[in-house]
């Protein structure tokens, strides 16, 4: 990120499109600060972020991996049902 | 062999199948948007447009057939009912304008998916590029007061305890 201040990043303008108040206030904390829930409400975001993100990034990478399991899954339950047998 | 086994193994090839099924039914939704080239889980990208002082990182950045680029912007909310609130659609036509700006090709649109799957395309056109404008010179402008209070909004706002301008709870 730059240092200097004239720069802003895309979700800080999304802050400031939400509330020019709001924004004002992240950059200017005045005397009795955030909500206490916001720092939880931001922890589970980067939670849902980084299990969201890595998903896509394994789905993306190992395809394949996932039409194997697919394949071992049918093979298991057809050995399932076999072995039930008549 | 029991048949308590055999129930064993086939509940095991249930879960594995469902689980495949449910991982490429989702990888092959994703990947109707394009191969991804960037990630913001590994293999992040920062975007930069000197010209508007405008930085930002998307949190994935997917490649269509044509080779525009998408940027893909990830809400951990649900759908709201209405369609994207204001504060998204700008995010992800910032994305669009960094992108343009980067690559020197527009993309088509940007995408909003949220918490519970569903996704919006958000079209990259010119009104979405004035708008978008518009937003980055009201930051370059001194702070005036200026507040945008909403019922649902300030409910949900990290400010709300100290905020003078905060609208009544619904």
């Amino acid at each position: 990120m730059p240092d200097d201040d004239a720069w802003v990043s895309a979700s800080e303008l999304a802050d400031y499109a939400y509330c020019p108040r709001a924004h004002w206030y992240a950059r200017h904390p005045p005397p009795g600060g955030p909500a206490r829930d916001a720092g939880r409400r931001a922890r589970r975001g980067v939670e849902f972020h980084a299990h969201a993100l890595s998903g896509e990034r394994r789905r993306a990478e190992y395809g394949a991996v996932y039409w194997a399991l697919l394949v071992v899954g049918l093979l298991l339950i057809a050995a399932g049902i076999a072995l039930v047998g008549p | 062999m029991t048949p308590l086994l055999a129930l064993g193994i086939a509940a095991l090839g249930i879960a594995l199948l469902a689980g495949a099924a449910v991982a490429l039914a989702r990888r092959r939704r994703e990947a109707a948007l394009g191969a991804l080239v960037a990630i913001d889980a590994g293999a992040p990208v920062t975007l930069r447009a000197e010209r508007y002082r405008l930085v930002g990182r998307p949190d994935a950045l997917r490649r269509l057939a044509d080779g525009r680029l998408v940027p893909i912007e990830l809400k951990s909310r649900a759908a709201p009912p209405r369609g994207p609130p204001t504060s998204h659609v700008v995010q992800v036509a910032a994305y669009c304008l960094l992108v343009e700006e980067t690559t020197g090709t527009a993309p088509p649109f940007g995408v909003l998916r949220y918490g519970d799957g569903v996704e919006f395309r958000v079209p990259w056109d010119a009104a979405a590029r004035t708008g978008v404008l518009r937003w980055r010179a009201a930051m370059d402008r001194p702070y005036d007061g200026r507040a945008s209070p909403a019922p649902g909004k300030c409910a949900h706002c990290g400010w709300r305890n100290v905020c003078d301008a905060r609208a009544p709870s619904p």
